[in-house]
């Protein structure tokens, strides 16, 4: 990032943040309570209230301060050719892998944790750009560690497959305890 | 010594082990991949450990933020990239060094420096203990909202150039913290009719999405870099530990500045060695070599980093405060078990205490031990694909969060959180603050609430000789910090009038 996309990032940072806390700073009465006869301090809205005050005093400050750094910076003729909008474009990239994410823990109490998570490392090892046979192999192997060390061995709380109920009596519980 | 001696007990167990082993190899090896860090390990880890005793869990854990800046020195002299953010100054001369063909010396250096460092801060762990218990009982409610204000002020203060934005991303923590049923009046706040927001906003699903998620998109939208390794091959290996007997001063007085800023919250690492690094500049009799592999640069980053965190533990066990995001971290697992830290737990659980201290003595031994023999396997781990690093944090971050409720609600927040932290890092915003936030807001409005009890007016919060003594110090550290920022304001407006 050159410094006029940086600044650029910093003018629609801002704008959201001073949005955001309008926002918040509106939904006060609506999102809590009052209790008339009670002490202010002990009122359920005063500290949330004391916290978004907060919010938008720093939010609304920063906000000035990056409204003149950009005034300084058009007066020095730097070149600034982005948009606020074309830098929250980037900042939506992650949306793909949210996806891929969400779709993994679709999948689980679906698939079983184990073969969700093979699944899950060899395709994004394939979305990655990656075609060399021992990468898959890593990728593979990556997992299959992954779910030996957090569900078989530590034995942490992670649905099971809903195709296990298929298997025999003793696969299905082998199965369930350990991925 | 009773007590110390009696702690002991612990190294009979064999789980206690397996975290004492896994935390510091495992620490030093997370630290070594460019790219994951401590905060992202310990994020993924933190839910596993809630199944853990506590003494094996913190001891995993603390193993892991110990060992994660001994690895991080290793990329950082051989490639010049920090393995964690806190080894970035060592990239100055380690990687000058390894330039100058003396990679060894340098990792040698680091190493043994780290392990100063770390046993350095331990045993002033281990002596301040009884003052320690004998200070903390003595913090009341207002004391400790005010040392807690202090750890916020702190961390705004300390974000040279970048204080509004913290003191912004620390009130948004705070008010998150808020969110959900209150436990007073049992009223809803800011949940907008939404059922998945009346149990408010967990901490680790919001630590989870920050710190892993948003670096597994980093890693997942970025590039791989390929790296050429220097070969250590019959470099000698001793000479680290002479430079470090030659330089003992420096390493006394860096360790030292470690101590002293772990236990202020909200200071942390990068002043323990920014402050070390410009002393032993100063005092060095060839000031010129500094930033051009001075043995005395490596060892006042390394020696300061590695004694910070056992100081930072004081604030957390002394008062329940976290310093910074990772013991806020660590402070999860105390309360998952009904161990709250703060003035009676030296009382309560005194043995866990000493056997914490004795953990973190034996977590410096085995990674010093593991890092002189195996620092050159280590070399092929930092060399793992960016990308592929990606999809593996990715893969970690679900077992974090889902094993919490096995709901897809916490990993959608998760997701969004990862969204945000991935903002906050392209625009290279800190994210520490946020977490502190919701740590430090969550006590402060407890303490705020049972200090009211005893209090008529705002007066009555400082009128207390400790909840004085630190609102006279938070008032200084404001017209401190305000001096500064007029004087840089006077610099710049002359500067620009110059430039015309």
């Amino acid at each position: 990032m050159n410094s006029s996309e940086y600044l650029t990032g910093e003018k629609a940072f801002a704008i959201l943040m001073a949005m955001l806390s309008s926002f918040l700073l509106y939904s006060i009465p609506q999102e809590t309570q009052w209790f008339s006869g009670m002490a202010v301090s002990k009122q359920p809205r005063f500290w949330p209230a004391m916290c978004i005050i907060g919010l938008s005093l720093f939010a609304f400050s920063y906000g000035f301060s990056v409204w003149r750094k950009a005034a300084a910076m058009t007066n020095n003729n730097d070149d600034i050719n982005t948009t606020e909008l074309g830098e929250m474009k980037h900042w939506l990239g992650p949306i793909e892998f949210v996806g891929y994410f969400l779709l993994y823990v679709v999948a689980v109490p679906w698939l079983g944790y184990l073969l969700a998570t093979l699944i899950y490392f060899l395709l994004m090892t394939w979305r990655m750009g990656y075609r060399k046979k021992s990468m898959f192999w890593i990728s593979a192997a990556t997992g299959l560690l992954i779910v030996l060390l957090f569900k078989t061995l530590l034995q942490v709380k992670i649905t099971s497959g809903a195709w296990y109920e298929l298997l025999p009596d003793a696969g299905a519980t082998f199965m369930i305890i350990n991925f | 010594m009773d007590m110390l001696l009696q702690s002991l007990d612990i190294f009979t167990r064999l789980d206690v082990w397996l975290a004492l082993f896994v935390g510091s190899i495992g620490g030093v090896i997370i630290g070594a991949i460019p790219g994951v860090g401590p905060a992202v390990a310990i994020a993924i880890l933190l839910p596993a450990t809630y199944s853990m005793e506590p003494i094996v869990g913190i001891t995993l854990l603390v193993g892991i933020y110990g060992a994660s800046m001994y690895g991080g020195a290793i990329p950082a002299i051989l490639i010049n990239t920090p393995g964690t953010p806190v080894n970035a100054l060592t990239t100055y001369d380690g990687y000058s060094m390894t330039q100058q063909g003396r990679a060894r010396r340098a990792l040698t250096l680091a190493y043994w420096s780290s392990f100063f460092g770390g046993i350095f801060s331990v045993i002033c762990l281990m002596m301040m203990t009884s003052v320690i218990a004998q200070v903390a009982p003595l913090f009341g409610s207002r004391d400790i909202l005010m040392a807690a204000l202090l750890g916020l002020v702190l961390v705004i203060v300390s974000h040279r150039g970048q204080s509004l934005i913290a003191g912004l991303l620390v009130f948004l923590g705070m008010f998150i913290a808020t969110i959900g049923m209150e436990s007073i009046r049992y009223t809803k706040r800011f949940t907008f009719d939404q059922s998945w927001l009346n149990s408010g906003m967990d901490l680790i699903t919001v630590l989870l999405g920050l710190f892993a998620m948003s670096q597994a998109f980093v890693l997942l939208i970025g590039n791989d870099f390929k790296v050429s390794m220097p070969d250590l091959k019959g470099q000698p290996k001793r000479e680290g530990f002479y430079d470090l007997m030659k330089y003992k001063t420096v390493a006394l007085i860096s360790a030292a500045m470690g101590v002293i800023m772990g236990i202020i919250p909200g200071v942390g690492e990068f002043l323990a060695q920014f402050f070390s690094y410009n002393i032993a500049n100063h005092i060095s009799k060839k000031p010129e070599r500094f930033g051009k592999g001075a043995p005395e640069g490596i060892i006042a980053s390394e020696a300061a980093n590695n004694a910070v965190p056992a100081a930072a533990m004081i604030p957390l066990l002394a008062l329940g405060i976290p310093g910074e995001a990772l013991t806020a971290m660590m402070l999860s697992v105390f309360y998952v078990h009904s161990i709250i830290p703060g003035p009676n737990l030296f009382i309560n659980h005194a043995d866990f205490v000493y056997g914490l201290y004795m953990s973190l003595f034996v977590v410096n031994v085995l990674i010093m031990i593991f890092l002189l023999v195996a620092t050159r396997p280590l070399l092929r781990i930092i060399q793992i694909p960016q990308r592929f690093l990606g999809v593996a944090i990715m893969g970690l971050s679900f077992v974090g969060v889902y094993s919490l409720r096995n709901s897809l609600v916490d990993c959608m927040i998760c997701a969004g959180f990862g969204v945000f932290g991935y903002v906050l890092r392209r625009l290279k915003m800190p994210i520490v603050p946020i977490i502190l936030g919701m740590v430090l807001g969550n006590i402060m409005e407890q303490k705020f609430r049972a200090g009211m009890a005893r209090v008529n007016d705002f007066t009555d919060f400082i009128d207390r000789p400790i909840s004085f003594s630190i609102f006279i110090i938070i008032i200084i550290v404001l017209a401190v910090h305000g001096r500064n920022l007029w004087r840089n304001y006077q610099r710049n407006n002359s500067a620009s009038q110059n430039s015309h």
